[in-house]
């Protein structure tokens, strides 16, 4: 784990609760050439959108600032690069971050173009109620075949079957309750076939 | 550079996590899933919940249908994938079951804390079938059986290039939408699964699936060492004979914080597991990604897009660059 | 059945008609003797020695299927990039053929075609007995058949199979109606014929199915009515059924099965094979149960241009179908397979035997006659079953990735399953036919000779045929009813006496 911040550049992330605050600014400082800092500037109400800034120093306009998370999930190691900015006029380089999982999380971030410029890392516990737009929050219910227009489509079809069904069903029946009655009804009219 | 050395540091201490992790595994290769992996995440009960769940929206209107209609894009990216999601759904439980039934369990069940996910780079896959090897020994399957099979293909350029296909675990799943028992079924991590105590082997998902990422159980001459635990659908072993089985996305490693086996046995770290819900994806050697910035930045595609499916398995298109670039910065 | 004439003498029955001395009896008695004869009396050995050795065929397959069930399905020839082969091949082709015999039936009872009158039980049991195989075959078909339940009870309205079995289902009681309701009559006229219960239960059972007939007019009128409304629904049932099976295909992805084609496709093929088994049949029975006199050329060279005519719409649909797929290249890989490829024998050998022999027995005068149809028959339902092979494997072994292309490989196992199946067919109308009158004797004898005087020449047949075909006019046959009364009573022409010596 230590070699990770031999080229990660990192300033402390203070812990805010996530809905807490809104458009707080925390300052943060250049210490001098090579030493960065790294700070929530603000928290907005609506989300869980988080503000991550550093601060590389008045002459370091234009560099660009890689923003990392430690994970937690397989194995919970990885240092996970979740963008990066560019520094303004003032040497500050501003990121979103919207928060993915609840519990804590490190933040660090680094200089692109001097690898060796690192902070120590901060932890911060989040709590996220609400999964940002796209994630499949669970399984997706596409529209099944022939269920497309609200089962209708099924439900017709099972009616035709039993319609069939009945219709058999009863020519059977029919038959069955009718064909010896008839048969008594006309014994004597229809005199060749019947019985011993 | 920066990265690869990450990659590399971070390396080391997922081989001695997984080690620590299979120490008490099963015969000591590989690392099959251990009991108690099995137990705690899927509840007994599930099985009869499938069927009275799937009882309750048998003959029911799909409740999100007309919702989904609107969204019948061809997604091609995983950007025209988060746009075209649809926003309201309802959760099941673990180990749930996807049908019009699951809406009405949104209120009383917790919502599942990973959607999984899979990225191929095919920029760094050389096409060395360690991970079907590593499948096949995993789940002591036959040869024929490559839940993972990695085909050699060849590109408009003449170029040859490696595409391991897994099963895509298709958000659309055709083989669900053919199963005359319900035998396939998704639980609510998105991962495909086949109940093989259902399965009246009658192979219309074989017919189905247009990735041919199922295969069958032919024949009875498997044997299989004495296992101490009962097969699952996350962990089909041993698989019936006469019935179907396919890739499980290893999810009973996924939610044990380990690696599929698939992905754990490439070296080359081409295989990503992801999860959609904490955006993060992590391959053998380390690598952490922002899932949807990796894909997006890297143009990933799904396979056959066209086929309506969904899938859950994106692949960065490549022929092996990566691993040419790595073995010129070595030497 | 057997190819051999077999003894009148040993077919007869000795108690009902007595032995010998037979004085030319006029027509209808000879059809109730004819008809009724193989159910009753002695067997002849070469019955017994045909049962017996079709029942050992049968035997075979169930023992082959006994193997399969403990090796699994690859005892079969299966494997994974051959999911699907011989068994549902087995299936589609003999629920086909089935769906033909009931069909060619329906239609003929509802266009009023006098002649059919001697076919009619040939073409039912026929229809009867093949569904019933037909069906079976899923059992071999499925990885676990003991698990066949699940589908009544884990219902997916979603899968095709779902319908497959509701289709299938139907039918099987849509045929089994069909094939009773125009027995009713016979049963009636078997117990008269066999006069005294010298076999009580057989008597009783007539007796129960037979529902008192007497032949009255009313009741006549009520078996019209039934007969024809459910002639009317098992043609649209055929044909979704059929239609419903191809969809268990076609509304798969795979390139060669998912086509908009493959409904009136399956449709037509099954037609076409059925039309052609049930030539088959009555060849069979015709010689080995000595209806020559009833079942004439007349009635083969009619049968013979239905057949014709299907098997030029079948190719024309073949045609259709391959040009679309193969013109644009999408799908390039089956087509060449069959044409050229490793499909090819299979697919030639429809072409000829399926297609051009038949085509060519119905054009030259000089092969148009029973010898003649019997063997393009023959041909065309074999070359059908080859032919749904050349649809089902194809698009089965293509690689949809860009491996290779997979093969299927007949076992003893399939071929001894499949040969059951077939040898089921011929086993079970001989047992039927033990049990039932082979011809409609009340329907022969309400149409009368007319159907099947043998003396006509070919001119007259095929003008006759055009009529038939062209206008379906019914007024040859003024007495075939159609609940309108113009039926004269039954078999008064046999007098009773003669009949019950």
């Amino acid at each position: 784990m230590k070699n990770l911040w031999r080229w990660l550049i990192a300033a402390m992330v203070v812990a805010v609760p996530v809905l807490a605050i809104s458009g707080t600014a925390v300052a943060a400082t250049a210490q001098n050439n090579g030493v960065l800092t790294l700070s929530i500037k603000s928290v907005s109400a609506t989300s869980d959108a988080l503000a991550l800034s550093v601060q590389a120093g008045a002459a370091a306009s234009g560099q660009k600032v890689e923003f990392f998370v430690q994970t937690q999930e397989f194995s919970g190691h990885g240092w996970m690069s979740v963008g990066s900015t560019l520094t303004n006029s003032s040497g500050e380089a501003t990121y979103t971050y919207t928060p993915t999982w609840t519990g804590e999380t490190q933040f660090g971030a680094a200089l692109g173009s001097d690898a060796s410029m690192t902070a120590p890392t901060v932890v911060k516990t989040f709590e996220v109620l609400k999964d940002p737009p796209g994630v499949p929050q669970s399984v997706i219910e596409y529209a099944r075949p022939l269920g497309s227009i609200g089962g209708v489509l099924v439900k017709s079809l099972l009616a035709i079957v039993a319609i069939i069904w009945i219709t058999l069903l009863g020519s059977l029946a029919l038959v069955i309750r009718r064909m010896p009655r008839l048969a008594e009804a006309s014994a004597s009219k229809a005199g060749q076939m019947g019985r011993h | 550079m920066r990265k690869l050395s990450n990659n590399k540091q971070a390396l080391e201490e997922l081989k001695v996590i997984q080690a620590e992790s299979c120490a008490s595994s099963i015969d000591g290769q590989g690392c099959p899933i251990t009991p108690e992996l099995l137990s705690d995440e899927q509840p007994e009960s599930d099985e009869k919940d499938f069927s009275r769940r799937r009882f309750l929206s048998m003959f029911g209107a799909a409740a999100g249908a007309a919702a989904v209609i609107g969204t019948g894009i061809e997604f091609l990216s995983y950007r025209a994938y988060a746009q075209g999601a649809p926003a309201t759904n309802g959760w099941t439980g673990t180990g749930g079951m996807t049908g019009s039934g699951a809406a009405t369990m949104a209120s009383s069940e917790a919502p599942p804390t990973h959607q999984w996910a899979m990225v191929i780079d095919l920029r760094a896959c050389n096409g060395c079938k360690s991970c079907t090897a590593a499948c096949q020994k995993a789940h002591y399957l036959t040869p024929d059986q490559t839940w993972i099979d990695v085909f050699s293909l060849t590109d408009s350029t003449g170029q040859q290039y490696h595409m391991p296909r897994p099963c895509m675990q298709c958000e659309n799943p055709p083989c669900l939408h053919v199963c005359p028992v319900h035998a396939t079924f998704r639980q609510d991590q998105g991962v495909v699964l086949v109940n093989q105590d259902r399965c009246i082997g009658c192979r219309m998902c074989m017919a189905a699936c247009p990735y041919e990422a199922r295969y069958f159980n032919w024949n009875s001459n498997v044997t299989y060492p004495p296992l101490p635990v009962q097969p699952t659908p996350e962990f089909p072993v041993p698989q019936r004979l006469g019935t179907v089985g396919k890739c499980t996305f290893c999810v009973g490693n996924l939610n044990h914080g380990l690696l599929s086996e698939c992905a754990a046995g490439c070296s080359m770290g081409a295989i990503y597991n992801g999860d959609l819900k904490t955006d993060v994806g992590v391959n053998s050697m380390g690598t952490t990604i922002k899932l949807s910035k990796f894909l997006d930045e890297n143009d990933a595609v799904t396979f056959k897009p066209e086929q309506n499916t969904h899938p859950r398995v994106w692949y960065i298109l490549g022929h092996g660059q990566n691993l040419d670039a790595a073995a010129t910065a070595k030497s | 059945m057997k190819k051999e004439d077999v003894d009148d003498r040993a077919l007869l029955p000795d108690k009902a008609f007595g032995n010998g001395d037979h004085k030319e009896r006029d027509w209808i008695s000879d059809a109730r003797r004819a008809a009724i004869a193989p159910t009753i009396g002695r067997t002849s050995v070469r019955w017994r020695l045909s049962v017996a050795l079709l029942s050992l065929v049968v035997l075979a397959g169930f023992v082959a299927w006994i193997y399969q069930l403990k090796h699994g399905l690859g005892a079969a020839g299966y494997n994974d990039q051959a999911f699907w082969a011989v068994y549902i091949v087995d299936v589609i082709a003999f629920i086909g053929v089935s769906y033909g015999g009931a069909v060619i039936s329906a239609i003929l009872r509802l266009t009023g075609q006098s002649w059919r009158a001697p076919l009619t039980r040939l073409a039912e049991g026929t229809a009867l007995v093949t569904v019933i195989i037909g069906a079976l075959f899923i059992f071999p078909h499925l990885g676990r058949p003991e698990r066949f339940w699940e589908i009544l009870v884990y219902v997916n309205t979603s899968s095709p199979l779902f319908w497959d079995f509701v289709a299938i289902g139907t039918y099987v009681l849509a045929t089994v109606v069909f094939f009773y309701l125009p027995l009713i009559p016979d049963l009636a006229i078997v117990n008269k014929v066999l006069g005294r219960p010298d076999r009580p239960a057989r008597y009783r059972l007539y007796k129960a199915l037979s529902l008192n007939w007497m032949g009255s007019e009313r009741q006549r009128r009520l078996l019209h009515g039934v007969m024809s409304l459910v002639a009317l629904i098992i043609v649209p049932l055929a044909v979704s059924v059929h239609s419903v099976l191809s969809w268990a295909f076609a509304t798969t992805s795979r390139p060669g099965w998912n086509e908009t084609i493959l409904p009136p496709y399956f449709v037509i093929a099954a037609l076409y094979s059925g039309t052609a088994l049930v030539i088959v049949v009555a060849s069979a029975f015709r010689k080995g149960y000595n209806l020559q006199r009833f079942i004439t050329k007349r009635h083969f060279v009619r049968l013979g241009y239905i057949m014709a005519a299907l098997g030029l719409v079948y190719a024309y649909l073949t045609l259709a179908d391959m040009m679309t797929d193969g013109y644009t290249g999408i799908t390039t890989g089956w087509i060449s397979q069959t044409v050229t490829g490793r499909y090819a024998p299979w697919f030639w050998f429809y072409v000829l035997v399926g297609e051009v022999l038949p085509i060519v027995v119905v054009a030259v005068k000089r092969f148009r006659n029973i010898a003649g149809l019997t063997t393009a028959s023959v041909g065309v339902v074999i070359a059908l079953w080859v032919k749904r092979i050349v649809i089902v494997l194809p698009p089965v072994t293509q690689p949809l990735i860009g491996g290779h292309w997979g093969s299927y490989h007949f076992t003893w196992v399939s071929v001894t399953i499949t040969l059951a199946g077939v040898a089921a067919i011929p086993l079970g109308l001989m047992l039927l036919f033990r049990l039932i009158p082979v011809m409609s004797i009340d329907e022969m004898e309400e149409m009368g000779e007319l159907g099947s005087a043998e003396q006509v020449s070919e001119h007259t047949i095929v003008a006759q045929e055009l009529l038939s075909v062209g206008a379906n006019s019914n007024g040859h046959s003024n007495g075939h009813g159609n609940g309108n009364g113009h039926v004269h009573g039954n078999g008064i022409h046999v007098p009773e006496k003669e009949v019950q010596l």
